[in-house]
């Protein structure tokens, strides 16, 4: 028989024996009587020894049956049978997990999305319930969240937070959802046979399991395995078959990163038809905050096919910073909200870089600091607008500097950071900033080294004195990296001309990319990913005291490739997934004027700001729809962007034996468009016993004390 | 007949217990008992005027009642109930449960009996009666033939004194004990038997039955312990049995009743057997005040000596 704290069950056949300890201790505390008169003693005991030993007996017996059945009650037994429903109760707790991602918004042909058919079904099993029933109610789409997370009692209330659900544009979070019901079917008190989990859902491929072939997934299966062992399990299937939809699935930008509004930003776009039939051609329009650069037209589709568009618009184009591709696809589309695409352009916005200046000496800056700055900010000097915005701080003061408020930040010949500056760095980094290291005659190998930030192992230091003999240049062959490659194109060009006679030789780490080497076959330049950054070292300086770089036309051609690339990673890191969240570090002042989100929908709402040891960091999420959001630091306004999840476009459902072998767990399966519930939960619920087992304790107990007060004893 | 109060203390079981010697125990019982005495009825302590008679010749002048003379003329002369020399026995039960005393019991059953014993002895002394005593358990330890010499009390009191020191662990074998005992007296006697008759009841009514074939008076002091009457045990207890009867653990409260049933209907066998062969039955506790059992014993010895005594002239 299954308890529902088993653990008692142990306790309670232990306690059992406490009765047979206190007789036992009893008898072991007799008092011993010197005694004459034992004929008559014997006589009488004569008689009554038989019938004295089963009253014993039987009085010993009740109070092990007092205490064990107490116990069995408190571990709280159920059983599967419902014979006895009438007899013992059934309090039932339903736990409705809502799939509410992006492709529960299909539309079958009589438009009645697969969320409205869910919403129907969960009111339907919210009318099961009796008095004394619970409900709690979990939504999965984007990040899976408790809407009512503990057993309530009050359907209206239930019904009041169903009203307030509707799709969202994030995909489906299966085991966050199946998790949170288990943790509340866990915590319930309801016996594991009387509580049961609905899960109300099309079961698209992407998130169900439709792409698996490897058998149960692990995670998900985890989850699962754990829920079924606190509740039953069912799962209503309220997709729909033969649904047509054409989605956006890809938006990116390819090819070199722009780095001002006159360079091209090369943009591909792929439509999919995740239908069976095939779909004409469909119009759509591509926009660059909000102003319209292009239309598109795509040919006609066929079911399960793709087509791509690869075009570019420049900067002459727009000035904004966020590129939106919207398709119109038509009646036969089932899911509207994947037809809108969003991409975050470092184009037409500014690019803040930190250049930490490890030379400059009683407040003049170092020539690295200046060669650098002077070639990202070269307008400055002509009057025109440049994108960058160069922030100069000595190494003394550079931590100082809330770094979340750069895109990138320039390490130029500092000297040693030590194990705080490094941490800093590489938290900055981690969350999606931009790291450029140079070498310099300051640079503490062994610091840098330790710091376990660079994307190498800096060796030593090879070459000598600029008069030396000692000389290698840059290697033109191989260069794939989109950066350089346009320098490549032009190999007689300054870049691969120049000079260098100091050098740091450097072991790239696994995961890192050579970008350039000299042609001595070193690397030159090393990029490597750091959580959601990127971290660039240059083994030679950038100013004359290694080579004569600066005084080559490619100089400043190749300082702004290489910062505004890194700045691209920075900005790409600001796309998210609906459901996913904005986080940033902000400054103390930001703090205290507050951070605003700009969302999709036109709202303003305040984010939260929390600290850790680097300082403060703005919160905002999940993300519940898909669009531009602006986060407002101060006169600052950074653009993020949320779009919906790919996979959620394929709005064919798996089915049952696809999710046996994917959840690997014990489930019922039902048609959502059948509508039979009640028959089905009712074959899953189970029966409490504690009712009985309290009654049967409390006539034990009578009968007990009949029995004590009959042969005299003391209980 | 109830002894003055000042004297009633030492009567108390409780008072005697913590009077170590046997013999002042007795003389205090006695002496006690007597100074009540004076004060009521009780007949039967001297030599009693019975009756008038007219006077013939050879009687002696000195019974001639001239107070009655000079009223009538007539010469009658004083006729007495003669105290005969009673031959009392003291028979006391010196087996191992006689040895037993339950908690807050002033004595052991044999302690009291060896006390009342000795106050018999020596209030049938003071009265000229021979006395002797009898010590058994599984059969007759010591016998003291019955004497009337003055002296002859302390030498009872020894004996008694010895038993209640001594350490027997025989059981009570009463039967024999008296068949014994009957053929030893050769005198008609008073036997007061003192014992708690832990044996068959058959096997002590029959040996009664021996003593009284033999014209022996039998007084039947069975001496209980008062826990043994009343059983007031609580919870769960080993009893061990004394002279070897083994051990038993019960719940006391829950066989009380029965064990008390028991308990009556052997007291109600032996008093019925009594009964029936004229023979005094009477239960005592030790914690009964001695002067009971000397009262109980009086007047049966005055009872006996009023239906056996033949009229005599007094001295004659």
């Amino acid at each position: 028989m299954p308890f529902v704290n088993p653990p008692m069950v142990w306790f309670a056949l232990g306690a059992m024996g406490v009765p047979v300890l206190i007789h036992l201790l009893n008898r072991r505390r007799y008092r011993r009587v010197d005694w004459a008169a034992m004929r008559f003693l014997e006589a009488a005991v004569s008689q009554r020894a038989r019938r004295l030993r089963i009253e014993h007996l039987l009085l010993l017996l009740m109070r092990m049956g007092v205490v064990g059945l107490f116990g069995i009650a408190v571990a709280r037994p159920f059983f599967p049978f419902s014979a006895l429903r009438s007899v013992v109760g059934s309090r039932v707790h339903r736990v409705l997990v809502i799939d509410d991602s992006l492709s529960m918004s299909a539309v079958d042909g009589g438009g009645v999305s697969r969320f409205d058919l869910a919403m129907l079904r969960a009111r339907e099993i919210l009318a099961l319930a009796d008095a004394g029933d619970a409900t709690s109610v979990v939504t999965m789409g984007g990040r899976a969240r408790a809407v009512v997370g503990h057993a309530a009692y009050d359907a209206r209330f239930v019904l009041e937070r169903l009203g307030t659900l509707s799709v969202t544009g994030g995909g489906t979070d299966v085991a966050g959802g199946l998790g949170l019901a288990w943790e509340i079917a866990r915590e319930s008190g309801f016996a594991p046979g009387s509580k049961v989990v609905f899960v109300l859902s099309d079961f698209a491929g992407a998130a169900w399991g439709g792409d698996a072939d490897v058998g149960v997934d692990e995670r998900v299966g985890s989850v699962a395995g754990g829920l079924v062992g606190y509740a039953s399990l069912v799962l209503v299937d309220v997709g729909g078959e033969g649904l047509s939809n054409v989605a956006i699935t890809r938006f990116e930008q390819v090819g070199t990163s722009p780095v001002s509004v006159e360079m091209p930003l090369r943009l591909e776009l792929t439509v999919s038809n995740l239908g069976v039939g095939w779909v004409d051609g469909v119009g759509g329009d591509v926009f660059a905050d909000d102003r319209l650069v292009r239309r598109l037209v795509v040919e006609g589709i066929e079911g399960g096919g793709a087509t791509t568009e690869r075009f570019a618009v420049s900067g002459g184009d727009f000035g904004g910073g966020v590129i939106h591709a919207k398709m119109r696809p038509g009646d036969r589309d089932a899911v509207a909200g994947d037809n809108d695409r969003y991409l975050a352009s470092p184009v037409g916005g500014t690019i803040d870089v930190l250049v930490v200046d490890g030379s400059g000496r009683f407040g003049v800056m170092g020539k690295a600091a200046r060669f650098l700055s002077t070639a990202l900010r070269p307008g400055e000097n002509r009057g025109v607008g440049e994108p960058f915005e160069v922030t100069v701080v000595s190494e003394a003061d550079w931590e100082r500097e809330v770094l979340g408020n750069f895109d990138v930040v320039v390490l130029c010949d500092v000297g040693s950071l030590g194990e705080s500056g490094w941490g800093g760095l590489g938290r900055y980094v981690a969350r999606g900033g931009g790291l450029i290291v140079v070498g310099g005659g300051r640079v503490d190998r062994a610091d840098y080294n330790e710091g376990g930030v660079l994307p190498v192992v800096i060796e030593d230091v090879v070459g000598g004195e600029s008069g030396g003999a000692f000389s290698v240049s840059f290697s033109g062959e191989g260069l794939e990296y989109p950066v350089l490659a346009d320098f490549a194109e032009v190999p007689e060009t300054g870049l691969f001309s120049t000079r260098v006679w100091r050098y740091f030789r450097s072991e790239p780490i696994e995961g890192s990319e050579v970008l350039l080497r000299f042609d001595d076959g070193v690397a030159a330049l090393v990029s490597g990913r750091l959580g959601e950054g990127v971290v660039c070292f240059f083994a030679t300086s950038v100013d004359m005291s290694w080579n004569n770089l600066p005084a080559k036309g490619d100089y400043v051609a190749l300082m702004v490739s290489l910062v505004s690339d890194v700045a691209w990673t920075a900005r790409g890191s600001r796309s998210r997934v609906v459901g996913g969240r904005i986080v940033r570090r902000v400054s103390a002042g930001d703090k205290l004027a507050g951070v605003d989100v700009e969302t999709p929908a036109g709202l303003v709402e305040r984010a939260s700001v929390g600290q850790d040891e680097d300082g403060f960091v703005m919160s905002y999420g999940p993300l519940e729809m898909a669009g531009r959001y602006a986060v407002r630091l101060g006169d600052r306004r950074i653009e993020y962007v949320a779009n919906v999840v790919g996979g959620e476009s394929d709005v064919a459902g798996v089915g049952e034996d696809a999710l046996k072998e994917w959840l690997g767990c014990a489930f019922s399966f039902l048609d959502g468009e059948d509508g039979v519930l009640e028959g089905k939960e009712s074959e899953s619920v189970t029966h409490e016993l504690w009712a009985i087992l309290l009654v049967g304790v409390v006539l034990l107990l009578v009968g007990e004390s009949w029995l004590a007060a009959r042969l005299g004893a003391s209980r | 007949m109830t002894p003055s109060g000042s004297y009633r203390q030492y009567l108390d079981p409780s008072v005697l217990s913590k009077i170590d010697a046997l013999e002042l125990r007795a003389r205090l019982v006695v002496e006690g008992y007597i100074t009540g005495a004076h004060r009521s009825p009780y007949r039967g302590l001297s030599i009693e005027f019975a009756d008038h008679r007219s006077y013939t010749p050879g009687d002696d002048v000195r019974h001639i009642d001239w107070k009655v003379y000079g009223r009538t003329d007539k010469f009658y002369v004083k006729e007495y109930e003669q105290q005969t020399n009673l031959n009392c026995v003291v028979l006391v039960d010196q087996s191992e449960s006689m040895r037993f005393a339950s908690d807050g019991a002033a004595m052991s059953k044999l302690a009291y009996s060896a006390c009342a014993g000795a106050a018999l002895g020596y209030l049938s002394i003071q009265q000229h009666d021979a006395v002797g005593l009898g010590l058994f358990d599984s059969s007759l330890r010591a016998f003291v033939k019955p004497s009337s010499h003055p002296g002859h009390w302390r030498v009872l009191v020894d004996e008694l004194d010895a038993a209640c020191r001594g350490g027997g662990d025989e059981r009570t074998s009463i039967k024999g004990v008296l068949f014994d005992l009957a053929e030893r007296l050769g005198r008609r006697s008073m036997v007061v038997i003192m014992s708690d008759l832990f044996d068959e009841a058959d096997d002590v009514l029959r040996g009664i039955q021996q003593l009284r074939y033999h014209n022996h008076e039998v007084i039947v002091c069975h001496v209980w312990d008062p826990a043994e009457l009343r059983f007031p045990f609580v919870g769960p207890t080993e009893f061990r049995g004394l002279e070897g009867a083994g051990r038993l653990m019960t719940q006391p409260q829950g066989i009380r009743s029965r064990y008390l049933e028991e308990v009556d209907r052997f007291v109600t066998r032996l008093r019925r057997g009594c009964r029936k062969m004229q023979t005094d039955y009477v239960v005592y506790d030790t914690s009964t005040p001695l002067d009971v059992t000397l009262s109980a014993y009086l007047a049966n010895r005055s009872l006996r000596i009023r239906q056996r005594s033949s009229r005599v002239l007094g001295g004659g």
